[in-house]
């Protein structure tokens, strides 16, 4: 029953699959560019350095992309029937929820590897100046890890009923209609800010995308 | 296990009103058993508690002897389901419907499988989302069919069906009652075309069973009796009238629970019973039905 | 041959595809040692009930007009002349009941019949 679910899953998601995985491996080689001068040894490495890290910034947006995509896909089929079809089967419905959740899981690796890859070609294909190391091993693990984590808060919100995913957007809503009354009180409080900030500072579930996605650094 | 179906005093509740009432069915093992009941009365309502999608209020269902909602795996393992809407996953092709169902049903037959996929004439590549509505009903049909199930629970499999594929549809149906000891257990409006093949008739009016019985019993149960020079005012009757027509040479009167000696009684009023003739079972029903609604006359 | 099946009708259907049968037997139609539709077949052709088959069956085994054979099928016997015109005699009888019952419900007096019945066998010979 699982190897059937993870082959709909796949056949579901492998054009979206495919979008992430050609972007994961050319970033890695996209962080080369302006790197060019590194052989000579006559470009300025900080500069570069910057260069590349400003190219990993494309990393986390993938995984949230590749979180949400495979969270929604998860359940978009049994939604769309209102679940009979999935609830007329002999498995157990947490069993169903736990293949679906592993079909995802299993596939959001796909990209990472294709992330390792490039950034294993990117390493061999340059010399680094002394000091800078590489850490693609280190960069594979957090795209996983993030990709992880989305995907499970938006497996869980898809799963949800639709009373749920409404809430959802209500609560992002009131926040942001509370932004906007306390900026026409007048008031400096920054309601979007405190919130983001305790989502993604530890032990907030997004921690894991900010910071620096370096493949290159010192 | 005498009865492949068994509920008792299942109670239903959506919103304010009651939807099912203390319903009991008994629906025997093998037999073909017709779900009949007007649009709104709860056939699929109870459907859906049949197949635990829906948590009753209050009593308990059986499905192949084992409790619902507890055994719902082995219950479900061994039944098929035609649902009202299309369930299927609309991207998947005809062959791969037939292939994604074969990995979940231990007992799936896949030559039978294809067997009706000729039969039916279905195109294996084309997508669900582009077969037309006689293509997904036969599909539906084929999927259940081809779990070799000892039960079947078709909620309007046939319904906005033209009826070549109407015909189609039963001609497996039963093509696959005549292999074995299946239940099947149809809900439909389709009265007539479950007239020629149900064995047993469950009828349900607002959330109500009203009336369970052998097909048979059911249709000789009411009759239509032409009566010859009735006299206009009658006293009491030993069966129920349900209705009076009047032609041009006779008259017609609609009873219900009519037995062969009541002529005795036609002959004290002068009047003569020249026919009696058993409704068919739409007729039948609706009679049922508005007896069913009306306190006694 | 079962298109007059007419679940409709005050007979049951069951008794009539045993009659429809009797009658292919008494007119020749289907021959003394000739194999009976299996019930399969005839269930899933003229859409009934298995059920309703096995009894046609049953009631004609019963009758005397076929023989059911372990593993084999269900045959028409060997009837001799004399059934046969029972049989042919029988369905004659039938159709003049239902003759007089249908002219009876539209008023249509035995006068009338024997008039219309003058005309058509005159119009026949």
């Amino acid at each position: 029953m699982f190897p059937m679910l993870f082959r709909l899953m796949w056949m579901r998601t492998r054009t979206g699959l495919a979008i992430v995985v050609i972007a994961g491996f050319m970033v890695p080689l996209f962080m080369l560019a302006g790197g060019g001068g590194l052989r000579s040894g006559d470009a300025p490495v900080d500069a570069w350095l910057r260069q590349a890290e400003l190219m990993g910034q494309l990393l986390p947006v993938a995984t949230v992309f590749l979180g949400v995509y495979l969270g929604i896909m998860a359940w978009a089929d049994d939604h769309l029937g209102g679940h009979v079809y999935a609830l007329s089967l002999p498995v157990r419905r947490e069993l169903f929820a736990l293949y679906r959740f592993g079909s995802g899981a299993i596939l959001l690796v796909i990209p990472a590897v294709a992330l390792l890859a490039g950034s294993l070609i990117a390493t061999a294909a340059v010399s680094l100046p002394g000091g800078v190391h590489a850490y693609p091993l280190a960069l594979f693990g957090r795209f996983v890890l993030a990709s992880f984590t989305c995907y499970a808060i938006f497996f869980a919100i898809s799963i949800g009923t639709r009373r749920a995913v409404y809430f959802t957007f209500a609560a992002i809503g009131a926040l942001l209609l509370g932004q906007l009354l306390f900026l026409l009180a007048g008031s400096s409080v920054n309601l979007v800010a405190i919130v983001l900030n305790g989502l993604t500072t530890w032990p907030g579930p997004f921690e894991v995308l900010t910071g620096r996605w370096a493949l290159f650094d010192v | 296990m005498s009865n492949a179906i068994e509920t008792f005093e299942l109670c239903y509740r959506a919103g304010k009103d009651f939807e099912l009432r203390d319903l009991s069915l008994k629906v025997r093992a093998g037999s073909i058993y017709g779900f009949l009941g007007p649009n709104g009365a709860g056939k699929s309502t109870t459907i859906k508690l049949l197949m635990g999608m829906l948590r009753p209020l209050s009593g308990q269902i059986s499905v192949l002897g084992k409790k619902v909602p507890l055994d719902m795996t082995h219950i479900l393992s061994d039944t098929g389901y035609v649902p009202e809407r299309p369930h299927l996953y609309p991207f998947l092709t005809v062959g791969q419907a037939i292939r994604c169902h074969a990995a979940f049903f231990g007992t799936f037959d896949v030559s039978y499988a294809r067997e009706l996929l000729e039969t039916f004439n279905l195109p294996e590549l084309r997508k669900l989302s582009r077969l037309s509505k006689g293509e997904m009903g036969k599909l539906h049909m084929l999927l259940v069919l081809a779990q070799r199930p000892s039960l079947l629970i078709l909620d309007e499999p046939t319904d906005g069906l033209d009826p070549v594929v109407r015909r189609d549809v039963f001609s497996a149906l039963l093509d696959f009652c005549s292999q074995g000891a299946a239940t099947v257990f149809i809900s439909s409006h389709l009265v007539h075309e479950l007239e020629r093949i149900c064995d047993w008739v469950g009828v349900l009016d607002r959330g109500r069973l009203v009336a369970e019985l052998p097909m048979h019993s059911f249709k000789n149960g009411i009759k239509r009796l032409r009566v010859e020079s009735a006299p206009s005012l009658i006293g009491d009757t030993p069966f129920v009238l349900l209705l009076r027509e009047q032609t041009p040479y006779d008259e017609i009167w609609v009873v219900r629970g009519w037995q062969p000696p009541m002529t005795q009684w036609f002959e004290g009023t002068g009047a003569r019973v020249k026919e009696i003739v058993d409704l068919d079972l739409e007729e039948g029903f609706v009679e049922l039905l508005r007896c069913a609604r009306v306190p006694a006359a | 041959m079962f298109r007059q099946i007419d679940p409709r009708s005050p007979i049951p259907l069951y008794v009539q595809i045993a009659n429809r049968l009797r009658v292919a037997v008494a007119t020749g139609e289907l021959r003394p040692g000739a194999a009976l539709p299996s019930v399969r077949n005839l269930a899933t052709v003229i859409r009934v009930n298995p059920a309703t088959v096995v009894q046609a069956y049953r009631e004609l085994e019963f009758a005397g007009v076929v023989e059911s054979r372990q593993g084999a099928g269900t045959f028409v016997r060997e009837l001799p002349e004399a059934k046969l015109d029972a049989e042919r005699q029988r369905e004659a009888q039938r159709l003049v009941r239902q003759l007089l019952q249908d002219a009876s419900n539209l008023g249509v007096s035995p006068e009338d019949l024997d008039l219309a019945w003058e005309q058509e066998t005159k119009e026949r010979a």
